[in-house]
Order: C-alpha cells, then structure tokens, then sequence
C-alpha cells in the first residue's frame, strides 16, 4: 500500500500537489498532520491522505481530484452502450 | 491512549461552536483522527486478504469534518465516516448486493445502509458499517455509474459551494442541480435495466435443451427473448437520453 497526500484548492478544481510518500504509515500520517497546520487558516483547501494499492487504483476511486465534468461526464458515456 | 466518547463528543461540541479551527482544537482533531487509523487499516487488510478487493482508506479532511458538525446535530462520536474506504467495480446491482454480503460477512454486527434504495440528494450507493476495536469505519461500496455521478456532484459541490449535496440551491445553480438530480434517476433506471436483463439472461434455458424440441420450452425461450429486446431497446433509448444529458451538462454555467 502507498499512502498519497494531495493539497486541493476546492473553488478551482485545482490539484496544487501530488506526493507519494510511500508505504510508512506513521510517517505519511505524521506529514498529512504537519501540512494540515500550515494550510488550517485557508478552508478552501484540502489536504487529503489516501492509502490505495498504486496509482491508478486512486485515480479509479477518486476521480474528483484528476478529473473535471467534462472528463468525468466522458466517462458516464464510455460506460454507456451504444 | 484511547478517548471516551464522552471525551470525543466533548471535543465535537467545542469544535460545533468555531467558525474557524484554532491550534488546540486541530491538535485534538488529529489525535482523534489518529485513533482510527489503525482500525481502518486493519479494515483494508482483511479487504485486500479475505475478499481480494482494492479498497482506498482515507481519514476525513479537517473542512468537511467541521462543516458536518456545523450542518448536522450528530455528536462527533456517532460520526460514521471520519474514517473511510471506498471500492469501485465497474459491476451491476447483483454483483453489487452479492459484494456487499460478503463485506458484510467480514463483519458481523456491521450496519448497511443501502442507497440505491433511498438515494441521499441522487447519491446512490450502499455503506457498510463496521465497528472495528470501537470505531465506526464507513465502507462504500459503488458501481462505477454510482462513483462517477457521486464525483462529479463533488466537483459541481467544489464549484457551486459544498451546501448544494445536502439540498442548498445557491443562486444561478438551480438548473444544473436539478439535471444533475434528474441525471442520477437517469443512471439509477439504467442499471436497473441492466440488472434486469441480467436476471432474464440467466433464466434462458439452455439452447440444447431447446434444440431437442421441446414445444413448452421454445415457447418460453421465445417470450424471455421478447423481453430480453424490449428491456435492450429501452437501455438503448436511455442510454441516448443520458448522453444528451450529459453534453448539456458539461456546458452549463451559472446564470449570475
């Protein structure tokens, strides 16, 4: 498992950063905590940490983060038969 | 060391009453959060190891924890989803229910909130909810017509403001969240189709079986093929629709 923190700025869709920290949880827990307290007075930005089996796993289930409507709307209609 | 969920709720109506987090309460936010942590990857594990399902974990962020105390009247105790786990299949309702069962097994005791039943704001999908060493975790399990939908809400949410998933219509908002509303009934009557014509399929007789000539089962085979075409032709009518849908929905705007 590899644990990936994500800075996400909600208003503009914006994914700010991307790392891959790895496989040790408490240190990628112990980072997650140390961005949260510099980014706590900004309520429009996330700072996620998501623990997925690789990277396309997370692109799979949280898609919010990759993709915009139009790339998720495009996605519906792959899945649709024609 | 634990905390008593006296403590914990404690902790939640302190954190109710501030329009901002200060550095005590963030500090306490995070021991709390940390506690789950452990729980829910043991949750993962056993997913990974007992079911061979990928599952993606996270604890929940700061903002949303605090806009749902902010919103709702729970104690931070009874949150069910301060830590999560998602799966997304690209499966039908059956292979859904039957996935949920064996999560469920897992779990003994675990709670299941089924949403495809009584969809929350046209967010469809089933929750399990376990209780793992006194700690709610939140297991979501999703189709990946029930995931994309529930994405895109999030991303209209980040857009329009996060109030609009629990039924708040900013201004110049209101057309595009009712089509995304309508889109989710759409979805919903799409994959019932489907899992319909899985069922039908699977009570057609063997082609042998009516090969050999018996008269009652061609005229059975004969009626679940008629069926089986409508229920095709109405997935291929709806499918055209939600299309349509869609390309509106991609180029709406909020009329300001």
């Amino acid at each position: 498992m590899s644990h990936y923190l994500l800075i996400y700025r909600r208003s503009t869709g914006d994914l700010q950063e991307i790392h891959d920290l790895g496989s040790d949880r408490k240190a990628a827990l112990s980072y997650r905590f140390e961005r949260e307290q510099q980014q706590s007075a900004d309520p429009d930005v996330e700072v996620v940490l998501l623990t997925a089996a690789s990277r396309e796993a997370l692109n799979r289930t949280h898609a919010r983060y990759f993709k915009d409507r139009r790339e998720l709307a495009t996605d519906v209609a792959a899945v649709l038969p024609h | 060391m634990g905390l008593t969920k006296s403590q914990i709720n404690r902790l939640g109506e302190k954190l109710r009453h501030q329009p901002t987090i200060d550095a005590a309460g963030l500090n306490e936010l995070q021991a709390l959060r940390s506690l789950y942590d452990a729980p829910m990857a043991q949750v993962q594990t056993l997913l990974k190891e007992r079911l061979g399902l990928d599952a993606t974990s996270r604890l929940k962020t700061v903002n949303t924890i605090l806009e749902k105390l902010s919103r709702e009247k729970m104690r931070l105790a009874e949150m069910q989803d301060i830590a999560g786990l998602r799966i997304v299949e690209n499966m039908g309702l059956g292979p859904q229910s039957h996935m949920v069962e064996r999560i469920a097994g897992l779990f003994p005791g675990a709670r299941i909130v089924d949403r495809r039943e009584r969809p929350n704001r046209g967010y469809r999908a089933v929750h399990v909810v376990p209780e793992v060493d006194g700690y709610l975790i939140e297991i979501q399990v999703r189709t990946t017509l029930q995931d994309l939908w529930a994405q895109s809400m999030e991303r209209l949410a980040d857009e329009a403001g996060r109030e609009v998933r629990y039924g708040a219509i900013p201004v110049g908002w209101a057309v595009a969240i009712e089509s995304f509303l309508s889109l989710s009934d759409s979805l919903r009557q799409f994959e019932e189709y489907i899992e319909s014509i899985r069922i039908e399929r699977s009570q057609l007789p063997p082609p042998r079986d009516v090969s050999y000539g018996q008269r009652e089962l061609q005229l059975y085979r004969a009626r679940l093929d008629a069926r089986l075409k409508s229920l095709e032709s109405g997935v291929s009518e709806l499918s055209d629709e939600i299309r349509d849908s869609l390309r509106e929905l991609v180029e709406k705007k909020p009329k300001t």
